[in-house]
C-alpha cells in the first residue's frame, strides 16, 4: 500500500467536474484507491463519494492506493490534481 | 401593480401569466414491496432517467450549449455511480420502498453539500434534489415535465437544472425563484436558453396562478399586474403564434435609416435557426466551441469545416468570425497556464493568440479558406493596443500571401476588432485607420470601464451597462469610426435589449447583433425610432450623471 499527500491548489477544490476527472483516471487502474480529507475517506472511483468529502481549495488530501499498479496509480492521480488550474 | 425585487440571474424582459410549481410530496406514502422487487424498480428508474438526461444533453448540444449539456452528462454518470446505488440499495434492504430510499439518500447528500462553505459545493445541493425528483417522478409513472399551454412566467421555490431545460421554450417566458444564484446550474441553463430569470424572491409573495407578470431579468424586477403601458411595451415576444410577421423583413427607423440586425451564435448548428428567426447575418460567430472540452488544439481542417458549414447555412449573408477568445472565464487545459489571480485582466483573447502565433495562423488559414463559401469577415477580441492590431494584421497578410502561393486566392476580407477595452475606445482614432470595422463588446466594456467583475454577484450592482461612462466610451469610438469612414456594429448584451436601441441608432451604429431570441424585439424597437428624438435623447444620456438618470431617459 502506498500513500501520498497532496494539496488542492486550484481555486474551486475537488468539486463535481474535478471529481469526475479523477474517477475517470482512477478507473484505469486495478488498485483500490481512496482519497482522505480530514476524517472522511472516499473511494476514488466514485464521483458521489469524492464529492461527499467536500474538499475545498487549499485542502490537504491524502491519496492511498493498494494493488499491483499502486505506484502508477498514485503518480497519475497526483499529476492530474497538480495540473488543475480550473 | 405590485413589484417584487430579486437578484438578476438571466437577462432580458418578458411577459406572461404566472404559474407556481410546487414540489410533489408523495414520497414514502407507499408501503414497500419485497426488497428484490424494489431493487428492480430502482434499476429501471435509473436507466430511464439516464436516457432522459442523455436526450436533454443532446438537445442542449444541438443549440451549441456544450457546457450546459455537460451538466446533464455528469448527472447521468452520477446516477450510475456504484457508491450511490449501493447506499440506496442498503436503504431498500432495510425495508424502505424505492421512492423513500432514493429520497433519503439524495436529500442527505443535498444537505451535506449545502452545509459546506464553498459556493461550488453548496450550489450542488439542487442538483441532487433534481436527480431525486426525476427518479421519484419516473417511479410514479409520470414525466417530470409540466405542460404549459400559453406564455407563462414560472414561479418556484427552487428550479432544478433539468426542470429548467425541459420547460417548453415556446411558452416558458421567464423564471422567478427563491433559491439559486447567477452561478446555479438552473441560471446557467436559463441563460443558455435565453429565458430571463430572477432569483431571491420570497415564495410568500408568489402571485396566484394566472396573474399577468412582466419579468426583467436584467435588473431583477418582477411586476405583478403591470400597467398596460409596460405590458404592451414588453410585447408578446416571438413564439406566440410563430415569429412576428415583420421579423424577417429588414428594419428601418420611422425616419428611414436602415439598421442591419444580425445574430450572435456559438457554433454552426445555431446559424440556420438564427436566419429563420430573421437574422440578416452573423455579427458574432464565437469560435470557442472548437477549442473547449478537448485535450489539444483543433486542426485547420476541423476549423475550416465548421466555418464553411456556417457560411453555407448563411447563403451569402455576412459572417463575422471572432478569433479565439480564451482566458477570462473560459480556460483551455492545454494552454498550460498557471492560475491567474485576475483572469479577466490577464492572459486572454488576442493576447493568447499573439503569444501562440502558430495557432492564430491556423485559425486565419481556416477562415481564409472558408471565405470561398460566403461573405466572411474576421474580428479580433479584446484589442488594447495599436501593436496588437498591426501584429495580427501582418500575420493575416502573410497567411493570405502563403495561401496565394499554394494557389488559394482570397478576396479582400474585412478585418475588424472588438471595442471592449476602455483603452481601445480612447485611442479609437488610431485604431480606426488600421481596420475595416469596429464591433462593441459591451459586456467586457462595462466590466472594464467600471472595474466590476461581471462574474461576481457581490459587485452586480456596480456592473451597470447603462452607466454614462460606458456610453461616453462608445460615443468616442463611434465618432472616430465616422471620421475614418469605417462601419460600427455591436455584439454585446446591450444589443439584445430593446430599451437600448434608440440610443444605439443615434450613436450611428450600422449593425446590431443580438441573441437570436431577441431578433424580433430588436427589429420592432428599430422601427419605433425617430432619429431626431433619439439624437436629443442621446445627448441627454451622455450628460447623465448616473445610470439611473440615463435609464430614466429610455422610457
Amino acid at each position: 500500500m502506498k500513500r501520498l499527500p497532496v494539496t488542492l491548489t486550484n481555486p474551486t477544490g475537488l468539486h463535481l467536474r474535478k471529481a469526475r476527472n479523477l474517477t475517470e483516471a482512477a478507473a484505469q487502474f486495478n488498485s483500490d484507491i481512496t482519497v482522505t480529507y480530514g476524517e472522511r475517506t472516499a473511494n476514488a472511483k466514485s464521483i458521489y463519494a469524492l464529492l461527499k468529502i467536500g474538499a475545498p481549495h487549499g485542502a490537504e488530501i491524502v491519496l492511498e492506493a493498494d494493488g499491483a499498479d499502486e505506484d502508477a496509480a498514485l503518480a497519475c492521480l497526483v499529476e492530474i490534481i497538480r495540473g488543475w488550474v480550473d | 401593480m405590485r413589484c417584487l425585487t430579486g437578484r438578476p440571474a438571466s437577462p432580458g424582459r418578458a411577459r406572461g401569466y404566472s404559474l407556481t410549481l410546487r414540489p410533489t410530496e408523495s414520497v414514502a406514502s407507499r408501503p414497500a414491496g419485497d426488497p428484490a422487487g424494489e431493487g428492480l424498480r430502482l434499476e429501471e428508474a435509473i436507466s430511464t432517467a439516464q436516457t432522459e438526461l442523455a436526450t436533454l444533453a443532446q438537445r442542449l448540444e444541438e443549440r451549441g450549449s456544450r457546457d450546459e449539456a455537460e451538466i446533464f452528462r455528469v448527472h447521468a454518470q452520477l446516477l450510475g455511480d456504484a457508491e450511490l446505488v449501493k447506499e440506496i440499495r442498503e436503504l431498500i434492504a432495510s425495508g424502505r420502498p424505492a421512492e423513500a430510499a432514493i429520497h433519503q439518500a439524495l436529500e442527505e447528500m443535498a444537505r451535506a453539500m449545502e452545509s459546506l462553505e464553498e459556493e461550488v459545493f453548496r450550489q450542488r445541493g439542487a442538483d441532487f434534489r433534481d436527480l431525486a425528483q426525476r427518479l421519484t417522478a419516473i417511479l410514479a409513472g409520470r414525466t417530470a415535465t409540466t405542460e404549459l399551454t400559453g406564455p407563462t412566467i414560472i414561479f418556484a421555490r427552487e428550479l432544478t437544472p433539468s426542470q429548467t431545460a425541459e420547460l417548453d421554450p415556446r411558452f416558458c417566458r421567464g423564471l422567478v425563484t427563491y433559491a439559486g444564484g447567477s452561478n446555479s446550474h438552473a441560471s446557467i441553463v436559463a441563460r443558455a436558453l435565453g429565458i430571463p430569470a430572477v432569483c431571491g424572491v420570497d415564495p410568500g409573495q408568489f402571485p396566484p396562478d394566472g396573474t399577468p407578470v412582466v419579468i426583467d431579468g436584467s435588473d431583477g424586477r418582477v411586476s405583478l399586474e403591470p400597467e398596460n403601458r409596460l405590458w404592451v411595451e414588453v410585447g408578446a415576444g416571438e413564439g406566440e403564434g410563430g415569429y412576428g410577421s415583420g421579423d424577417r423583413e429588414p428594419a428601418h427607423t420611422v425616419t428611414g435609416e436602415r439598421v442591419r440586425v444580425f445574430a450572435n451564435v456559438a457554433g454552426p448548428a445555431e446559424v440556420a435557426g438564427a436566419v429563420e428567426a430573421g437574422a440578416e447575418g452573423i455579427g458574432l460567430f464565437r469560435t470557442e466551441f472548437l477549442f473547449m472540452g478537448r485535450g489539444d488544439w483543433p486542426s485547420e481542417e476541423e476549423q475550416y469545416q465548421a466555418y464553411r458549414r456556417a457560411a453555407e447555412a448563411l447563403g451569402g449573408r455576412p459572417l463575422i468570425i471572432r478569433t479565439l477568445d480564451a482566458g477570462g472565464d473560459k480556460t483551455l487545459p492545454y494552454l498550460g497556464v498557471a492560475d491567474q489571480a485576475n483572469p479577466f485582466l490577464g492572459w486572454r483573447a488576442i493576447r493568447i493568440s499573439l503569444d501562440r502565433p502558430q495557432q492564430l495562423i491556423t485559425q486565419f488559414r481556416a477562415i481564409l479558406r472558408a471565405s470561398h463559401h460566403g461573405d466572411l469577415r474576421v474580428m479580433l477580441p479584446m484589442v488594447t493596443t495599436v501593436d496588437e492590431v498591426e501584429s495580427a494584421r501582418r500575420l493575416w497578410d502573410e497567411v493570405r500571401a502563403a495561401l496565394a502561393g499554394e494557389g488559394v486566392e482570397t478576396g479582400p476580407i474585412p478585418f475588424g476588432i472588438m471595442i471592449e477595452v476602455p483603452a481601445a475606445a480612447l485611442i479609437a482614432d488610431h485604431l480606426a485607420s488600421r481596420v475595416d470595422f469596429f464591433s462593441f463588446g459591451t459586456n467586457d466594456l462595462t466590466q472594464y470601464a467600471l472595474a466590476a467583475d461581471r462574474m461576481s454577484p457581490l459587485v452586480a450592482d456596480v456592473y451597470q451597462p447603462y452607466h454614462p461612462a460606458v456610453w461616453r466610451l462608445m460615443k468616442m469610438a463611434c465618432d472616430a469610426a465616422r471620421q475614418t469612414g469605417i462601419e460600427v456594429g455591436i455584439c454585446g448584451e446591450l444589443g439584445s435589449d430593446p430599451r437600448a436601441i434608440p440610443l444605439l441608432v443615434a450613436l450611428g451604429i450600422d449593425e446590431i447583433s443580438c441573441r437570436a431570441s431577441a431578433l424580433g424585439a430588436v427589429k420592432r424597437a428599430i422601427r419605433a425610432v425617430d432619429s431626431a428624438i433619439a439624437a436629443a435623447r442621446l445627448e441627454r444620456a451622455l450628460n447623465a450623471s448616473t445610470a439611473a438618470e440615463l435609464m430614466a431617459l429610455l422610457d
